[in-house]
């Protein structure tokens, strides 16, 4: 039977809706229906044409494509004879995909036989479904688009919320931490929190610190561990610093990773042989020193550390180092606090013995006065008297030590000028030699030179025979000046210089009645001008020498807390 | 143009005997070899290229030679084009069945304008039984684009389906294309007819995929076809007896000239109930079954003929190259002689070559060229 040309432009139509439907993507579509088109009418050039550009073409030798022609073509909706380049002359008949102006197909058939009216409705309908298609096209790129986009969305979010409650723990854990150390818990529970704290949160076997013996830096003491069997405790509880990933860490004074236990050198023995497989460590400071190491290791081979655990580690030692620096603070407050306790009971001590002679002898005057013969209460009054005269010696004293703490103002002075200022007076009392070399210039606190002249003057005549000379001689060197002050006499071999400026220290043939503050302050007072007082015992002659910076740069920094030293007495 | 034939059963005395008779004149510039695959193709060709001195050579595998004497099987015919009026440049595609447009492509690179030769055509020899052929057709129209008609067939291997092979120089290759650019000072001509009929009922291929049919109005195919055609019993479980039942029941399918296009059902899968074709049966179309007999077969061989031979333009023939489907054959029967001698007629004392074909190429218009069930015919002047 004869197949009609109308069933045969439907079951072309409906071939064509078969295949469209498999296209891929837009530019298989229109290669696909280019070459459909072609085929179906029996032409030898079939063109697809989207955005006013010539997207495929069926039936030009490569590269031999004519797309200004055949856009020319499209353009004229009638369809009409043509003669191509590359093929020669024949019929054209155009179909528009939509009411776009840019888009259409075109069939172009060898010969003189123009399109038939069913032809061309085929190639009309085909055109249509084919912008169906594309528009379909779009529709699911789009789609597939913003799917792609909202999965990978879903995934960022939920790596950021797995990380937020990793840094929720981390900072729970921290915060706890932080508040046993401001709480002044003892160090032992605040450094046992930090290194459980670091076996919850990474999950390690082992966690421990390890800190520097401070007797013995060349050893490591383990300070708080976890995970670790007694026998095993007792057997690492000391070593060598360097040892193992945490003597790394102190070393090296950086975060380490030791990604192979068993190869690494230099490792724990105990821990070797326990197979450990890999660890992490860093260092712990004290003060900004290291003092030792927090160590986290594992027994799970392919452990591997990344970089947020690498920063709780970090944030865990930091605590650690906290915890030490405060301890050592507080330690070293209280240390202060001890040192000025003592310091004020021995100077109530100091003050209230001259006091109690001197009202134990004024009540004896006031009671007894009369009945005493005149030669006893003579010699009673001026002992009080001297009492009296100590006493506001040592106030004098303890005022100008006090002073000492404020830096004193500073004056232009010469040499020659304050030497002889501060040793006024003491002419009337000894056979004193006045040498200045050289004279020059100084900006200092007068009145703190003056001062410590004096008490070095004094000292010098109250620690030699009265007929004896005492020699002041002052020159400049270099940056300072030198004012050495020289009696006779010599400091027993058994006696360390350095003790004798400590309060209340007294030579041993001491003949005034000095409180053994005298050099104490006068170390203050030259240590407050940038300067220091430095003795000497040699050939018969005892010298203390004064050296002072001639201009002094900076204020003085207070003076470091008295260390009484043990022994010395009132 | 010389034609030689030669049925010596050892492979390179039959190639030598062939190429002596086809070599009339000077040094040919192609040899087309037509030959049994019953033959060591290697042997075969050694004894060609003694003779030629290694002229450019294409060829196939067949399921059965022509040459100017009649029809034979188990034998080699050589088919030699010579003289200035010629110039050619062969090529080979490998590995076709991955990329069956691509390799068209790749073979119609041979083709380049030449000086004074503006007659051109493509011939090609195609491995039947490596894709969809239509694919191999449009890749190289692609190329050489509209002016230029392709003609060939797709080599086979006496209906065994399994391996065809394809030859190129000294070469044997499969899973292959070969093909010849000729570029003549005289005008070829190309004649195309099938000689079937659409019978019966038109069906709605419901479901197809590939060179496959999976279903017909819904149905299986498989079953679909064996029940309206009444297929006897061996055909129904045989493959073998399928494929012989099936080559003179082919398909049609609807296309916009008043005959439908046919195509070839090579085999049939008895699992999954589908037919196989060795071309594109789309999906949503509609297909025929197809007859022919005897009398249709010749009256289509003689309109073929002449289509070729007008399109010379009065120009005489040099010969006849002729692509034969073997589905021709068998309806012929004993007539394949017949056939021969009527070509032969026409082609008024012209040497006439060709060879029955899996499938048939001829693009002279549109941008198909694949056919089934035809016969091509090459008029060369």
């Amino acid at each position: 039977m004869a197949v009609s040309s109308g069933d045969w432009s439907t079951h072309q139509l409906a071939e064509f809706l078969a295949i469209v439907s498999s296209f891929r993507d837009e530019q298989a579509a229109l290669a696909g229906a280019a070459e459909r088109v072609a085929e179906a009418l029996e032409a030898e050039v079939g063109v697809a044409v989207l955005d006013g550009a010539v997207r495929a073409s069926v039936g030009f030798s490569r590269g031999a494509v004519p797309a200004d022609e055949l856009l020319a073509l499209g353009a004229d909706w009638q369809q009409r004879a043509v003669d191509l380049p590359c093929f020669g002359t024949g019929a054209a008949a155009v179909a528009r995909l939509d009411d776009a102006d840019d888009a259409w197909l075109l069939v172009v058939r060898a010969g003189s036989e123009s399109f038939t009216v069913p032809e061309v409705t085929l190639l009309r309908a085909m055109a249509r479904v084919l912008s169906q298609s594309l528009r379909m096209l779009r529709v699911l790129a789009g789609e597939r688009a913003l799917r792609e986009r909202s999965e990978r969305q879903s995934a960022e979010r939920a790596a950021l919320v797995t990380l937020l409650t990793e840094r929720q723990k981390l900072l729970e854990r921290l915060g706890r931490i932080q508040r046993s150390i401001s709480h002044r818990a003892p160090l032992q529970e605040v450094l046992d929190a930090i290194t459980h704290g670091a076996h919850e949160l990474l999950g390690d076997q082992v966690c421990g610190l390890r800190l520097i013996d401070p007797d013995n830096p060349a050893e490591y003491v383990l300070a708080s561990c976890c995970g670790v069997s007694d026998e095993d405790w007792s057997a690492a509880e000391r070593g060598p610093v360097g040892q193992g990933a945490g003597g790394r860490a102190i070393v090296e004074n950086r975060l380490v990773i030791v990604e192979d236990y068993a190869t690494e050198p230099n490792t724990v023995p105990v821990f070797k042989d326990r197979q450990l497989t890999t660890a992490m460590a860093t260092p712990v400071h004290e003060n900004g020193r290291v003092v030792g190491s927090l160590v986290v290791a594992s027994y799970v081979p392919g452990r591997h550390y990344g970089v947020l655990e690498q920063e709780a580690l970090t944030s865990l030692a930091q605590h650690a180092s906290l915890a030490l620096t405060d301890a050592k603070t507080v330690e070293a407050m209280r240390e202060a606090q001890r040192a000025k306790d003592m310091f004020l009971a021995m100077v109530s001590h100091e003050l209230k013995t001259p006091l109690t002679v001197i009202m134990g002898t004024l009540r004896t005057l006031q009671h007894h006065g009369p009945g005493l013969p005149p030669e006893v209460a003579v010699e009673m009054t001026a002992a009080a008297y001297a009492r009296g005269e100590e006493l506001r010696r040592l106030i004098d004293r303890l005022l100008r030590g006090a002073r000492a703490e404020l830096a004193g103002a500073r004056r232009d002075a010469t040499l020659r000028e304050l030497v002889t200022h501060a040793v006024d007076g003491f002419a009337q009392l000894r056979r004193l030699t006045i040498d200045v070399l050289d004279d020059t210039d100084l900006l200092v606190d007068t009145v703190a030179f003056a001062d410590v002249l004096g008490i070095l003057v004094e000292n010098a005549v109250a620690h030699s025979p009265v007929d004896a000379p005492v020699t002041v001689s002052a020159r400049p060197c270099g940056a300072d000046v030198r004012v050495a002050v020289s009696n006779p006499g010599a400091i027993p071999a058994d006696v360390d210089p350095a003790t004798l400026f400590l309060p209340f220290h007294r030579g041993g043939d001491a003949r005034s009645s000095g409180v053994g503050l005298g050099l104490y302050i006068a170390a203050r007072l030259a240590d407050s001008m940038g300067g220091d007082i430095d003795v000497a015992s040699e050939d018969g002659w005892v010298t203390f020498t004064l050296r002072v910076p001639r201009y002094v740069q900076t204020p003085a920094l207070p003076p470091p807390a008295p260390v009484v030293a043990l022994g010395a007495t009132a | 143009m010389g034609v030689g034939q030669s049925s010596d059963p050892d492979a390179s005395a039959a190639g030598r005997a062939a190429a002596t008779a086809a070599i009339t004149g000077e040094a040919p510039k192609l040899l087309v070899v037509f030959c049994s695959d019953s033959y060591d193709l290697s042997a075969l060709l050694r004894g060609i290229a003694e003779v030629s001195g290694g002229a450019p050579l294409i060829g196939c595998s067949t399921a059965g030679e022509i040459a100017t004497n009649g029809p034979a099987d188990a034998s080699v015919v050589v088919t030699a084009f010579g003289g200035d009026g010629f110039s050619v440049e062969t090529r080979a595609a490998k590995g076709v069945a991955a990329r069956l447009r691509e390799a068209g492509a790749e073979v119609a690179g041979a083709l380049r304008p030449v000086e004074g030769k503006p007659h051109q055509v493509l011939l090609l020899l195609t491995d039947g039984l490596a894709g969809d052929q239509q694919e191999i057709v449009r890749g190289a129209y692609g190329v050489v684009g509209a002016a230029v008609p392709l003609v060939g067939g797709c080599a086979g291997d006496d209906l065994k389906m399994r391996t065809t092979y394809q030859l190129h120089g000294t070469e044997v290759l499969g899973d292959a294309i070969v093909a010849a650019a000729i570029s003549s000072d005289a005008p070829f001509g190309i004649g195309v007819q099938h000689g079937w009929r659409p019978v019966g009922e038109p069906m709605l291929v419901t479901k197809s995929g590939g060179n496959r049919v999976h279903m017909l109005d819904d149905r299986p195919a498989l079953d679909v076809y064996l029940e309206r055609l009444d297929a006897p019993a061996e055909a129904r479980t045989d493959p073998a007896a399928f494929t012989k039942f099936a080559l003179t029941h082919p398909l049609g399918l609807s296309r916009r000239s008043a005959e439908p296009q046919v195509r070839f059902v090579a085999e049939a899968d008895f699992g999954d109930r589908s037919i196989g074709c060795i071309a594109e049966v789309p999906q949503g179309g509609v297909t025929w079954f197809m007859e022919g007999d005897a009398s249709s077969v010749l009256a289509a061989t003689d309109k073929a003929c002449d289509a070729a031979l007008s399109a010379l333009n009065g120009a005489r023939p040099l010969g006849l190259l002729a692509f034969d489907c073997i589905a021709r054959r068998e309806v012929l029967g004993e007539g394949i002689r017949a056939e021969i001698d009527r070509v032969a007629e026409v082609a008024g004392g012209a040497p006439v070559a060709g060879f029955y074909t899996y499938g048939e190429i001829a693009r002279t218009h549109g941008i198909s060229g694949f056919h089934n069930q035809t016969l091509v015919v090459l008029a060369v002047s």
